[in-house]
Parts: structure tokens; sequence; C-alpha cells
């Protein structure tokens, strides 16, 4: 028997049970700096709601999300997202990130030019959004809404921050908004 | 049962692990000018210093590899043991990458001077004491340079260190030497850190010094 096996325990715990109670929280340990280093939190707040959708317990303020749909669809976009923000504190749902960039995307619109800070801050949260989604894509079955998924919106927030020949084009002030 | 071969389980089990770890995990927070985190892998060069400070450190007697993993102890043992060790690794890279500066040419002259600085070790015969305050010296001006002197020079209001150093470093270009900016709370975070890794360092089982055989033979009978 080694001498490291014959170690003496700690109080009524045997060194066995101390071995393997150290593995076990070093492992998890462990697994949560790799995921920090993954996910790259950027706030302790988010660091926490990170784990906790990681284990499927975080919740949104589901009242504030209702809100913020309802300042969303009367053309508050401003206080829309202050509502998602509160709705979605460590910013770890899909659907919300969802909204908040639409917001982005429907204030920045424009007829004749975009205002691309805004919509570089949708991108942000579409891609936000579609990195929390499980399977890579958010579809929201809001009716009020010409997009549904988050790849047509992120395609429409890529294609008004490109510049090429399509800017030039007089047709382009037919466009509608989405 | 002499006082090197008893190393206490939560020691080796418990705090270690968690100490280093956490090493790993901070020395890799760097503290944006918003006040928000961002985590930084460690670089290549992060990782070849560590690989080099582990050998030194072994061969110094700062930590004996023998006492965490061996065949000689169970298979519990030796994941404890295995877990220490790369958790050492783990937070020795992120220790020289938290301490050099992220790019510019000061990132290179930083990782030169560690490298060389190690190599100086290498060629001496040192032990476990004097590992250790080498490399407080060597980690603390490290600290001291890249959170203090350097954040002095990046400040915009003309701070004593600026003065200094605009004098000392006449004609030198700053834009090449390229300073960052970042909070004070990232000097007082890498502070922290420094003081857990020299902890964790303090807590090792140590090894034979180089003048002493070794008594692996013993330990495995």
């Amino acid at each position: 028997m080694s001498n490291a096996a014959r170690a003496p325990g700690v109080g009524p715990f045997p060194p066995t049970a101390i071995r393997l109670a150290g593995l076990v929280v070093s492992v998890a340990y462990a697994t949560l700096i790799v995921w920090v280093y993954a996910n790259q939190p950027r706030s302790i707040g988010e660091l926490r709601g990170g784990v906790q959708s990681t284990l499927g317990v975080y919740q949104i303020d589901r009242e504030a999300f209702d809100n913020g749909v309802r300042l969303f669809h009367g053309g508050k976009y401003r206080d829309a997202r202050a509502a998602f923000t509160e709705a979605d504190r460590d910013r770890q749902d899909p659907t919300v990130q969802f909204y908040v960039a639409y917001s982005y995307y429907r204030q920045g619109w424009g007829r004749f030019y975009h205002n691309n800070a805004l919509f570089e801050r949708g991108l942000e949260a579409i891609e936000r959004a579609i990195a929390l989604a499980p399977d890579g894509q958010v579809v929201v079955d809001d009716p009020a809404l010409a997009m549904h998924s988050s790849d047509e919106l992120h395609a429409e927030l890529e294609s008004g921050i490109r510049r090429d020949l399509s800017d030039l084009n007089p047709m382009r002030v037919l466009k509608e908004r989405k | 049962m002499n006082a090197r071969d008893s190393f206490p389980v939560v020691r080796e089990a418990v705090t270690l692990p968690l100490v280093l770890l956490t090493v790993a995990l901070g020395g890799g927070a760097r503290v944006v000018a918003d006040g928000s985190l961002r985590f930084v892998v460690p670089p290549l060069m992060a990782l070849v210093l560590a690989a080099m400070l582990l050998g030194l450190m072994t061969r110094a007697g700062l930590v004996a590899p023998e006492r965490l993993f061996s065949p000689a102890r169970r298979p519990l043992q030796n994941a404890n043991g295995g877990l220490v060790l790369l958790s050492l690794f783990a937070a020795s890279a992120q220790m020289f990458h938290m301490l050099t500066p992220d790019r510019g040419l000061l990132h290179l002259l930083f990782n030169v001077l560690f490298l060389v600085l190690l190599l100086n070790t290498f060629a001496g015969r040192t032990d476990r004491r004097h590992l250790l305050r080498h490399l407080l010296v060597l980690f603390g001006s490290a600290l001291v340079l890249k959170f203090v002197v350097l954040q002095g020079l990046g400040r915009s209001n003309g701070s004593l260190a600026k003065r200094l150093f605009s004098t000392a470093l006449e004609g030198v270009s700053l834009g090449s030497l390229h300073v960052e900016s970042t909070p004070a709370s990232a000097g007082y975070l890498a502070f922290a850190i420094l003081g857990l890794f020299f902890l964790g360092l303090w807590l090792l089982p140590p090894g034979a010094t180089p003048t002493r055989t070794s008594d692996r033979g013993r330990d495995a009978a």
C-alpha cells in the first residue's frame, strides 16, 4: 500500500471520500472554466445567467417581455429595448435577443439610407441570439413580423450595412421595411 | 513515515486544485475600459514558458511529480495528483500570459525576458527556497512593470512614471511600444491572482533538493 493511501482523513471522512469529493468538485470547476473561456461572459450577471441557461434553469421576466413586445409593436423601440433588458438581464434568451435585434433593425431602417450604428448593434444582438439557440436558429411565431427567423433578420441587417453597387439603384427607395 | 512522505489529502484533493484552477481562470481575465470582462486563452509562448517553469520546479524540488502521479499510487490518487499537475501547468501558463502585455513590441520584449531569465535559472543550481524567491522577484517585477509603470505611461494625464519614461525612452515612439490602457481594477486583480499562485506553489509537495539523492525508490517501495 502506498504512503498516500495511508494518509489520515479529516474528522469522520475517510481519505477516499475526500479524494472523490475533491475530484468531482475540481472537475466541475475546470468544466466551468472551459465554459467561461468558450462563451466569454462579459459580466458576473452574464456568467450566472449562462450557467443557469446551460443547466436549463434560466428564466426571463415574462411580464417585462410582454411589455417590451407591446412597446415594440407600438413603434417605441428604445422603450421596448429597455423592457427587453429588464426581461433578460443576463442576455441569455434567444427570443428576447431576436426582438432586441429586430428593434434595432426597425429603428435604424430608412428609405434613403440606414443608420449603420443601429444596424451593427442589431447584428451583434442577432448573432448573440443565434449563438444562444440550441439548434443555431431562432424562429419567432409573431404574425406582426415580416421576418420570423434569425437567418432572415441576420441577412437583412448584413445587407443593410454592406456597401455595394445595389446602393445606387434608384428602385431601392421603393423597398418596404420588414 | 517521515515528514516528506505525509502529504495532507485535503490539500492534494481539494485545496491545491481549487487554488490553481482559480489562478488559471483569473489569469486570462481582462478588465476592459467599460468595466466588462474578457477571457483570453494563453498564447503558445505562454505554454512553452509554463512547460519550462514546470521542468525548473521539478529540478529545484519545488514540486515532486512522483508524489502526485506514479504507478505506486492508486487510480483515484493519481487522478487527484494528475489534476494538480494539469492545474499547475494551466496556472503557470496564465501567469505568464497575465503578466505579459497582449501585443506590440513590449509583448515580444517581455517574452524574451522571461525566456532568458528561466534559461539562466536552468543553467545554475537552485533549490526550492531560492526558486520561490527567484519567481517572486521575476513575477513581482513583471507585475510592477505592466500594471504600474506601463499603466502610468498609458494614462493621458502626465504622471511621474510617464515623465520619467518619456525622458528615458526619448526618441522611441510610444506607438511602437503599444502601451495598453486598462482600468485600475485590472492591477488589483492581477495582484490577487499572483498572491494566489504563490500560495499554490507554497502548498505543493516538495521534492528532493538538487544536492540530495533522489528517494524515488524508497517511495515506490
